[in-house]
């Protein structure tokens, strides 16, 4: 049997994805590995989820359960506990408990979600002993399995589970010496630094980080440093007795089911995509944070709807292969999504982030011939958010260009 | 029981002393203070079996190797362990040097080996500067997991009637009427005869034997280890002209598929971290060496410790107690060394090496290997095969369940990860660590606290605060 789209990964982007491809068409398949759907929602009983998509703050325990509730009045076929291995031409391998299968394809979309960058990521120096983890994990462990990591924590990074987790150990009666961030300016979106460290006193030490890690068969502690701005240590070390370390350095997309055959971005480590978020084979789609990594799971979810809709369409034969331009960046800007447009009539979203702080200041995006063909202006522009920006195509071709306006 | 030996030490040489002194029918205990085999020395190093070019002529350390490189082939098959034949070059900017290596490997008896020059060593190491224009081949170096070989030496051993113990911290041993009684805290262990090949801590039961003692020097060892998506930066054993500081920081693929670069040389105080100026120096060795060197997959950095007594091995007899053999000072080429280290104690102890008809162990590492038919088949009879628990590496619960049930019962995380490779890969056990401390846990009938990493206190989880209600 050839399935019409087959989606990998049941999160917040995948059933998005499933939900707006079975309004297009017949046969829809979605993958899971775990027994569940909602993916790293499950981890997330904090609230912040849905307002975007259901317009009210939900944990994000509740928001999957929004989407899987929806998911199941389609048509959708759901294998769970099934691991998708490889993509293969028009086939995905998928090894579950009734043994392992090739299922048939007109389009897949990959919406696997991201892994954390690791203590062996960073070259974290010193000894590798019980107790030091990556945040997610420490979500985990305590919302999952009911078990804490130590009593008496440090975090490394300022990413948004970072944040959240010094919240959720200080809740649980883990005492937060602190979260340590090697950048100027903290990596997390600003409502989590206020709601997080803010309101329960966490300090927060930018441009440090850590030298490394102390202790015999659980951590005991670890020597901390002010770096420069080239990361170097610069003054004296500094010990701080702790009994567990999280990290929240990263994530990275988790594009290895690709085997190099996508064209991936070296910024984003995910694929490359058009607005239809269709990669460089053109029945094979991403979204979610496998192609870039969001803030907010509603935006991975709205994505996936944009790529469920158009591996639908390509399936019915009702996505043509149109011209390509490129979408440029200045250097003010660290990556935009999608990379490329089609050449057609219409509107997209144009999700971007900035390398650096920007306070009032005005976005514009040129055609080849410099005119700006849309603008926005912006209270306040950090790394760590995600901005948007709405282009109309209609009698657009070229290459076009974001920048910050001077 | 009076067991025929006591082995003190569950590294890579105890384990195939365990394992060739069960073969020739003698009754063996191993004693570990760990709580498995392979927690030391043996777990962290480069995994190669060297081909014996570069030990000093007449020494220990060639005479072992070379031999130990041949029976490595028939072990390996005998264990169901995992061995591959990818070769090594050490690569020079002066023909002098490799020309010397090339008349010692010779003089040592090492087959394979061949000079080459220019294109032909590019060939085989693309990513290599090009200012490197001559390097000694040699074929018979080898891939293998240092601690998957071992293990399968002691598992081999247990199913043929040897006894391994772990958690055993020896307090006291005497010796009365040519037996030993050798105490722990809860237990007395007896013996005809003991072999101390206790690694790092040689001196501390020599000590207890009142035996002699040895002048030990510890040497740091740091590497990276990257993922499986860099394999193609080499496919086959590089190293520097080696110093007298040992064979250099080299690049190799691992039997696994990934790629190690180190180890440094440093001298230090005996401890397993890694440091900033260590993985430095190993990463500014790598970065003179090669173009293209892929240091974003970099997945994880390690450190072993080498132990060294002098320039080569010790392997005797004591000189005050006949029945106690020493071994000390097994650094590099120890792994590759470890079978040959085996059958000389043999020969120390006048041992008859005719081999019984051993039972063969079990093979439970991955099921990757098998044919989709073959995995289908083994998935119908226990679906738990077709559950995926580990996707870097993608180890199904079936497999972690084998582990957790083989012949050594292995009861930490870092057992199992040795074992099945849970852990191993890019995301390092971020996704999988609760789900195999979760089944550790289930077997054994212990709480998820109770499962310790590796060492005994390395509880990976706590148990939650009790609140007052």
């Amino acid at each position: 049997m050839m399935y019409d789209v087959v989606v990998i990964g049941g999160g917040p982007s995948g059933m998005a994805a499933a939900i707006r491809a079975s309004e297009f068409c017949q046969k829809v398949v979605l993958i899971e590995r775990e027994p569940r759907l909602g993916g790293i929602l499950n981890q997330c009983i904090h609230n912040g989820f849905g307002l975007k998509i259901f317009k009210e703050e939900l944990t994000g325990v509740e928001y999957a359960q929004r989407i899987e509730s929806r998911l199941k009045q389609q048509n959708i076929e759901v294998l769970l506990n099934s691991y998708a291995s490889k993509i293969l031409d028009h086939k995905v391998e998928v090894i579950t408990q009734h043994g392992i299968k090739q299922i048939k394809a007109k389009t897949i979309i990959f919406a696997g979600g991201c892994r954390e960058r690791t203590a062996g990521g960073i070259s974290l120096a010193g000894k590798r002993v019980a107790g030091v983890y990556t945040a997610g994990l420490v979500q985990k462990m305590i919302n999952y399995y009911g078990k804490i990591p130590g009593k008496k924590a440090l975090i490394l990074g300022s990413g948004d589970i970072g944040l959240i987790m010094a919240r959720r150990l200080t809740l649980q009666g883990v005492k937060v010496e602190g979260v340590l961030e090697i950048q100027k300016s903290c990596s997390g979106l600003r409502r989590n630094i206020t709601q997080c460290l803010d309101d329960f006193n966490i300090p927060l030490l930018l441009s440090h980080t850590i030298k490394r890690v102390v202790g015999k068969d659980r951590i005991e502690g670890v020597f901390i440093s002010k770096v420069d701005e080239n990361f170097n240590f610069v003054g004296e070390e500094k010990f701080v007795e702790c009994d567990c370390l999280l990290l929240s350095v990263g994530l990275i997309p988790e594009t290895e089911i690709f085997n190099n055959q996508v064209e991936l971005s070296s910024i984003t480590k995910g694929a490359v995509v058009n607005e239809f978020r269709q990669t460089s084979i053109p029945y094979i789609f991403s979204s979610g944070n496998v192609l870039h990594i969001h803030d907010l799971a509603d935006n991975a979810s709205i994505e996936g709807e944009i790529a469920g809709e158009s591996a639908a369409k390509y399936a019915n034969s009702k996505l043509p292969n149109f011209e390509m331009c490129n979408i440029e960046i200045s250097k003010d800007i660290s990556y935009c999504v999608p990379q490329r447009y089609c050449v057609c009539d219409g509107e997209f979203m144009l999700y971007f982030r900035a390398k650096k702080r920007f306070d009032k200041k005005k976005i514009v995006v040129k055609n080849e011939s410099g005119n700006v063909i849309s603008s926005k202006f912006y209270l306040a522009m950090l790394p760590g958010e995600m901005q948007e920006i709405k282009i109309n195509k209609n009698n657009l071709s070229g290459n076009i260009y974001l920048e910050v306006e001077e | 029981m009076v067991y025929d030996f006591a082995v003190f030490g569950g590294g890579v040489v105890g384990c195939a002393i365990l394992n060739k002194l069960t073969r020739c029918k003698q009754t063996v205990v191993l004693l570990e203070k760990s709580l498995d085999v392979a927690t030391g020395q043996s777990k962290a190093n480069s995994g190669l079996v060297h081909a014996g070019f570069d030990a000093k002529e007449n020494s220990l350390k060639s005479k072992f190797n070379v031999r130990g490189n041949k029976l490595f082939n028939k072990l390996c098959k005998e264990l169901k362990v995992d061995l591959k034949e990818s070769g090594a070059v050490v690569v020079s900017e002066d023909f002098e040097t490799v020309k010397r290596l090339y008349e010692r490997g010779k003089y040592n008896g090492v087959n394979g080996l061949k000079l080459l020059t220019g294109n032909e060593i590019f060939e085989k190491v693309p990513n290599l500067k090009k200012h490197f224009h001559y390097a000694l081949y040699a074929k018979t170096a080898k891939l293998v997991s240092p601690y998957l070989f071992t293990i399968a030496l002691a598992e081999e051993a247990v199913i043929n009637g040897a006894k391994v113990i772990f958690d055993f911290e020896t307090i006291k041993i005497e010796k009365r009427n040519g037996v030993f009684y050798i105490y722990n805290f809860n237990q007395i262990i007896m013996a005809k005869k003991i072999i101390n090949c206790a690694g790092y801590g040689v001196n501390e039961i020599s000590k207890l034997l009142h035996v002699e003692q040895f002048n030990l020097e510890f040497r740091r060892g740091e590497y990276f280890v990257l993922d499986k998506t860099a394999s193609d930066f080499v496919s086959i054993s590089v190293f520097p002209t080696p110093s007298k500081f040992g064979k250099g920081i080299l690049a190799t693929p691992t039997i696994d598929g990934n790629i190690l670069f180190g180890p440094n040389n440093e001298l230090c105080e005996y401890g397993t971290q890694t440091t900033h100026l260590g993985l430095n120096e190993v990463k500014q060795a790598i970065n003179k060496m090669y173009d293209n060197v892929p240091w974003n997959k970099v997945i994880r950095n390690y450190s072993g410790v080498r132990v060294s007594c002098g320039d080569d091995f010790v392997v005797k007899l004591s000189e005050v107690d006949n029945d106690v053999a020493l071994i000390a000072g097994i650094n590099s080429p120890g792994l590759s060394s470890s079978p040959a280290i085996a059958e000389f104690i043999c020969q120390l102890f006048n041992i008859d090496i005719e081999e019984k008809q051993m039972k063969k162990r079990e093979d439970y590492s991955s099921i990757k290997k098998l044919t989709i038919k073959e995995r289908n088949k083994l998935i119908e009879t226990n679906p738990s095969f077709g559950k995926i628990v580990c996707k870097c590496e993608e180890v199904s619960e079936g497999e972690i369940l084998r582990a957790i049930n083989s012949p050594l019962k292995p009861i930490t995380f870092d057992s199992i990860k040795r074992r099945v490779r849970t852990g191993m890969g890019r995301c390092q056990a971020g996704f999988c660590m609760m789900k195999v401390v979760s089944l550790l846990a289930k077997e054994q009938g212990l709480k998820l606290e109770d499962i310790f990493k590796e060492e005994k206190n390395s509880n990976i989880v706590l148990k939650d605060f009790e609140y007052d209600v």
